[in-house]
């Protein structure tokens, strides 16, 4: 197989899953209440070849007050639904808004790297 | 500046916080704060809401116009039970006595064994409606018969109308249809219409202190305004005084010379945006004149359970 599948989780797994930040990002917080994100950038399997990327090359992202809360929430210890009731009770945001947003912004931090997902064991089965 | 008597109003306030109001087209049922709706399919004439805690599916609100026939309103129930939860178990549905008033044919079907779906139909009186409660029972409660269904209720057709879902609440005057919805988190919006002529729009974002951060409320309301440049004219805008809200601004916007052929469309447009600082939101409100405006800024938000402390 060419392409490597990713593990796929039900909601229930995805629910109980502790996103944990990578260790290497920097946080610069902003004056608007949000900051940026630095990470070292990972090229593609080829790319580092192909784009000649310099040794120590860091890609950044700017996250705002919400997505900052949700970062800082990324600690390993702190569940997926921790994170969607801490989300809304900060933000007096109903339920289903705070899932659907941070559900979404959890899955673009894992698109790009940034975050990775402790699930249990006893999840999975 | 405008300054609009908001004393009249009155708030709605859910008496118990851990419970939350829908009420969509027509109906209107009080479900656990966790509960929202997930999926909304439908008109007034037929339509469903699946509503979901974090977990799974819990309650399925379904409605349909009921079948014109001589049968009788128990029999156009007991029909839709078969068809719903088939002749066995139809048989073993009760009519039901827990329901909220206005639905005198109705009936009650309980699973005996859990986990399973509890179902309860009813025919409006008020609207011939068929209405159906379609409960996911994960143990043995008594939720659907004592918690939910003495809350369900169809709103009688006086002089406005109640809208409530997610974190919007509205009313808005008899006649108006639901025209459009769009729900996204944090930017909500349900639009009305009754004819070419008569648009209502009410637009919710949330929360207030991060849009206002991004870019100030006139701002808002010119991004609200802009997609009627074609036809309309736009005027000044002026501050708007409301009580009940931090601040606010309003603009009218004029029918374009231009616009002669497009003649079924409103004259006028009045357009507001307001700070509401309570519950921490932006409300952009459209109408065909002030009037309704201000009935519309008065109740949106009647839904809204009171804060945890206040």
């Amino acid at each position: 197989m060419m392409l490597k599948r990713q593990p796929s989780l039900s909601h229930q797994q995805a629910l109980s899953a502790r996103p944990v930040r990578l260790p290497q990002a920097k946080l610069e917080p902003l004056e608007t209440g949000g900051a940026k994100l630095k990470a070292p950038m990972r090229p593609p399997r080829w790319g580092g070849w192909l784009f000649r990327i310099p040794e120590g090359a860091l890609k950044s992202f700017e996250l705002d007050e919400i997505g900052l809360f949700v970062w800082n929430c990324c600690d390993g210890r702190t569940s997926v639904k921790q994170i969607i009731h801490k989300l809304s009770k900060k933000y007096d945001l109903n339920l289903r808004e705070a899932e659907v947003s941070s559900l979404a912004f959890l899955q673009t931090l894992a698109k790009k790297g940034l975050i990775g997902m402790e699930v249990d064991d006893s999840a999975k089965h | 500046m405008k300054t609009i008597d908001r004393q009249s109003s009155v708030r709605h306030r859910s008496p118990d916080s851990g419970r939350q109001v829908l009420a969509w087209q027509g109906l209107e049922l009080s479900v656990p704060r966790l509960w929202n709706a997930v999926k909304i399919e439908g008109d007034f004439r037929a339509g469903m809401i699946l509503l979901a805690d974090l977990e799974s599916a819990r309650l399925g609100l379904r409605w349909a116009t009921a079948p014109k026939s001589k049968r009788s309103g128990t029999e156009i129930v007991n029909a839709a039970m078969r068809e719903e939860v088939g002749e066995l178990a139809a048989r073993a549905a009760n009519p039901a006595t827990a329901a909220a008033g206005g639905f005198t044919s109705q009936s009650l079907f309980v699973d005996p064994e859990p986990p399973a779906r509890d179902v309860w139909i009813g025919l409006s009186d008020v609207s011939r409606r068929l209405v159906q409660l379609s409960y996911q029972a994960k143990t043995r409660d008594g939720v659907l018969a004592h918690d939910l269904l003495p809350t369900l209720a169809e709103q009688t057709g006086g002089g406005s109308q109640r809208w409530a879902v997610l974190d919007l609440s509205c009313e808005v005057p008899a006649g108006l249809m639901l025209h459009s919805h769009h729900l996204s988190a944090g930017d909500l919006r349900l639009s009305f219409t009754e004819s070419r002529r008569r648009r209502i729009s009410v637009r919710q974002i949330g929360p207030a202190t991060l849009a206002l951060a991004r870019q100030p409320l006139e701002k808002w309301l010119a991004a609200e305004v802009a997609g009627h440049s074609r036809l309309y004219r736009s005027g000044a805008v002026t501050r708007l005084r409301l009580e009940g809200f931090e601040h606010g601004c309003r603009q009218t916007l004029a029918r374009r010379r231009r616009a002669f052929l497009h003649r079924a469309l409103p004259v006028q447009i009045a357009v507001c945006g307001l700070h509401d600082a309570a519950r921490n939101r932006i409300i952009l409100l459209q109408a065909e004149n002030d009037d309704v405006l201000q009935q519309l800024a008065r109740s949106v938000g009647w839904a809204t359970p009171p804060r945890v402390g206040e």
